[in-house]
């Protein structure tokens, strides 16, 4: 079974950090949540890298597409020669994130599992313990702050509801901070990425506020750590204070005119500049001369 | 198209496959909270059948779902002119789901505990005619534990935590008693004194009457089988790996080991405890004056036993999640053998309600002793097979 493989170690994992965190299930998750975030961190840097290398591409790919729109051959071998030129794979992000999706996948259902609310869950839990000692924990206290965090917030207590909230929020907060803002088409209206983008950053955070409704507290709480190591990770991970950068984001895109904002973005983009230097210049100006 | 250029045409929809992707992967993977909930009621032995979103009421002679008559005794038409059947799906366009075996309130109404995401209610259900009365009484969470009356009172244990007394002639609430976790099986009531246990690792006494605790006892791991009452002491079994003997001032007399968690109760005859265990073993152990002794131990099933073993003169009938029934010799647990191999039965779900045994009597019209089992499979939610040589007599699914 592929899912046991994941599944038993974290269900362990869980129920010891809870034995040995004073039996609170609530911190047990944010530990369990922060330590497998942190055991998965070289896979996430590798794909953020990997992303900030394709954005600092995205000029240059977008006048090769220009360029060769009617000839999708020579636009593939063109963009290949691009990539290899740079020593980027295109699809160097997709490998850490195909191998995090079953991780992070299992953690959800570890903390399901962990919790037993019900008694099929309890039965699944029993074989799943890979060390002894931990059967007398079961089923874990399942009470925070008057909350069942076996039950959805509206099965709770009134104050259940800032769980989704929160999660909405802090959702809202990482995807506008990761997710990398696509540059408008050259007559300043929204191309499709960029719409996809902005789809992105308003959809999932409004999608994930509205699982959070449904599902149990306790995967609030994990959607809520998630979300703020990924923001506190990313914030890490680049070389300039991720407020600042949010809070300049937003102020360019308001300043600049909208038939400016590419360059505008561009230039208030601390690494771009660097990349457009890295490049050999000749190639870069022979390919921008002929675009024009 | 490649797929990043169709998600970028289409970002809505790659949104909501991705959504769905997760909700797929995130839900939990069984819908079902519990198993099917079986009970025999009336001399007929007809059989209850409760389990997810219906309770049925299955003759047992047949495995047909017994048909609704007039006051003449004919059978109930619908308007297409089908035999109307004994059947119950809760309130019209509420997602009930049903898991603890109904009960008789009286000779003519039965009571019905629902699991629901909210408002979880017990209906009064008329048993003739298999309509609700009333708008049934509001339950202060879900019930998975069979529930139990006495004179007066009816008591339901919530499987989030508490024991809740009713008052058996309106409903209306006597005492709750405080637990620190959920109550998944039925309280026993013995000489004016009720056991229950609850996950909370306790064994709780109290007057029933009162709902005032008289003793409460450790058994070092959650505890989700009812006790049993044998020669003045209790059994019953925990997650502590243990099956329990308790005097009934609550303490512990004697204790036997098992190799894995022990859910199901425990069955006595003749002075040999019969229990199964998460791993797959069953236990035969000595009751007597030298406490709990092992008597033999086998391990017939590759998966768990959950339920209480069926206990017969010449029989230890016992069902697995493998899917499996098995027949074992009482003597010494070996696997009873047929001129055409071990007599095991395959069925298409898990096996995890406790069995029933229907012996044939002057009400119930059939030619030998059946053994009804239910898994939780909806094509072979309940099956009779005879006791004798293990052929299947019949199957009722959806």
């Amino acid at each position: 079974m592929f899912w046991d493989l994941i599944l038993n170690p974290f269900v362990t994992l869980l129920t010891f950090l809870y034995s040995i965190l004073g039996q609170n299930v609530v911190l047990a998750i944010v530990v369990f949540t922060i330590l497998v975030r942190v055991a998965i961190l070289p896979l996430t840097a590798q794909q953020q890298r990997s992303a900030k290398e394709m954005q600092k591409l995205q000029p240059e790919l977008k006048r090769l597409q220009d360029k060769h729109k009617n000839d999708r051959e020579k636009l593939a071998q063109e963009q290949m020669a691009l990539y290899k030129e740079h020593g980027v794979n295109p699809f160097g992000g997709c490998l850490p994130l195909l191998i995090q999706f079953p991780i992070l996948i299992g953690l959800y259902q570890a903390i399901i599992f962990a919790l037993a609310a019900t008694p099929f869950q309890l039965l699944d839990l029993s074989s799943r313990f890979l060390i002894p000692g931990l059967d007398h924990l079961v089923p874990l206290n399942n009470m925070w702050l008057g909350m069942d965090l076996t039950k959805p917030p509206t099965a709770n207590p009134t104050w259940a509801l800032a769980l989704p909230a929160l999660v909405l929020v802090t959702t809202w907060l990482q995807s506008k901070l990761t997710i990398p803002p696509a540059p408008p088409s050259d007559d300043g209206k929204p191309n499709q990425a960029q719409a996809m983008t902005q789809s992105m950053t308003t959809v999932m955070p409004l999608m994930f506020g509205f699982f959070s409704l449904s599902f149990s507290v306790g995967l609030s709480i994990y959607f809520i750590t998630g979300n703020i190591i990924g923001i506190i990770q990313y914030s890490l991970m680049n070389d300039q204070s991720t407020l600042r950068k949010f809070l300049n984001r937003g102020k360019d895109a308001e300043e600049a005119p909208v038939s400016k904002r590419r360059y505008t973005e561009e230039k208030s983009d601390d690494d771009r500049p660097k990349v457009i230097e890295a490049q050999p210049k000749t190639k870069v100006k022979t390919k921008v001369s002929k675009t024009k | 198209m490649n797929i990043v250029k169709f998600f970028a045409r289409y970002p809505l929809l790659g949104l909501a496959i991705f959504a769905s992707l997760l909700v797929a992967a995130c839900y939990p993977v069984r819908l079902e909270a519990d198993w099917p909930g079986i009970a025999t009621i009336g001399d007929q032995k007809d059989i209850l059948l409760a389990y997810n979103d219906r309770v049925v009421l299955i003759n047992p002679e047949n495995g047909k779902p017994v048909e609704l008559r007039n006051a003449d005794g004919e059978v109930r038409l619908d308007d297409q002119g089908n035999a109307r059947i004994w059947e119950f799906r809760g309130e019209e366009g509420q997602t009930s789901q049903f898991y603890s075996a109904p009960i008789l309130l009286n000779d003519s109404t039965l009571l019905v505990p629902t699991y629901k995401p909210t408002d979880n209610r017990i209906f009064e259900v008329n048993l003739p005619t298999a309509r609700i009365e009333g708008s049934g009484v509001a339950v202060p969470g879900h019930v998975v534990a069979d529930v139990v009356k006495n004179e007066d009172l009816v008591f339901v244990g919530l499987s989030e935590r508490n024991m809740v007394a009713y008052d058996s002639a309106d409903m209306t609430e006597r005492w709750t008693i405080n637990t620190q976790h959920g109550i998944w099986s039925r309280p026993l009531i013995v000489d004016d004194v009720m056991y229950f246990t609850s996950l909370d690792h306790f064994l709780y006494a109290v007057n029933p009457d009162s709902g005032e605790e008289i003793w409460k006892l450790n058994l070092q791991g959650a505890a989700p089988g009812a006790p049993i009452l044998y020669n003045d002491h209790l059994y019953v079994g925990s997650f502590a790996r243990k099956v329990f003997e308790i005097s009934l001032d609550g303490k512990i007399t004697s204790e036997f080991t098992t190799t894995d968690w022990v859910w199901g109760s425990p069955v006595i005859v003749d002075d040999i405890l019969y229990v199964g265990d998460m791993g797959g073993h069953l236990y035969a152990l000595n009751v007597g004056a030298d406490g709990l002794t092992e008597r033999w131990s086998v391990k017939p099933a590759e998966r768990a036993i959950r339920a209480t073993p069926l206990v017969t003169d010449d029989y230890i009938i016992v069902g697995s999640r493998d899917h499996k029934l098995y027949w074992l010799n009482r003597e010494d647990g070996t696997q009873v053998n047929d001129v055409e191999g071990p007599r095991v039965r395959t069925l298409n779900g898990e096996i995890l309600s406790d069995l029933l045994l229907i012996e044939p009597s002057e009400q119930v019209d059939i030619p030998e002793s059946y053994v009804i089992v239910s898994s939780v499979a909806n094509d072979n939610l309940l099956l009779a097979f005879t006791l004798a040589n293990g052929k299947l007599v019949w199957t009722y699914g959806r």
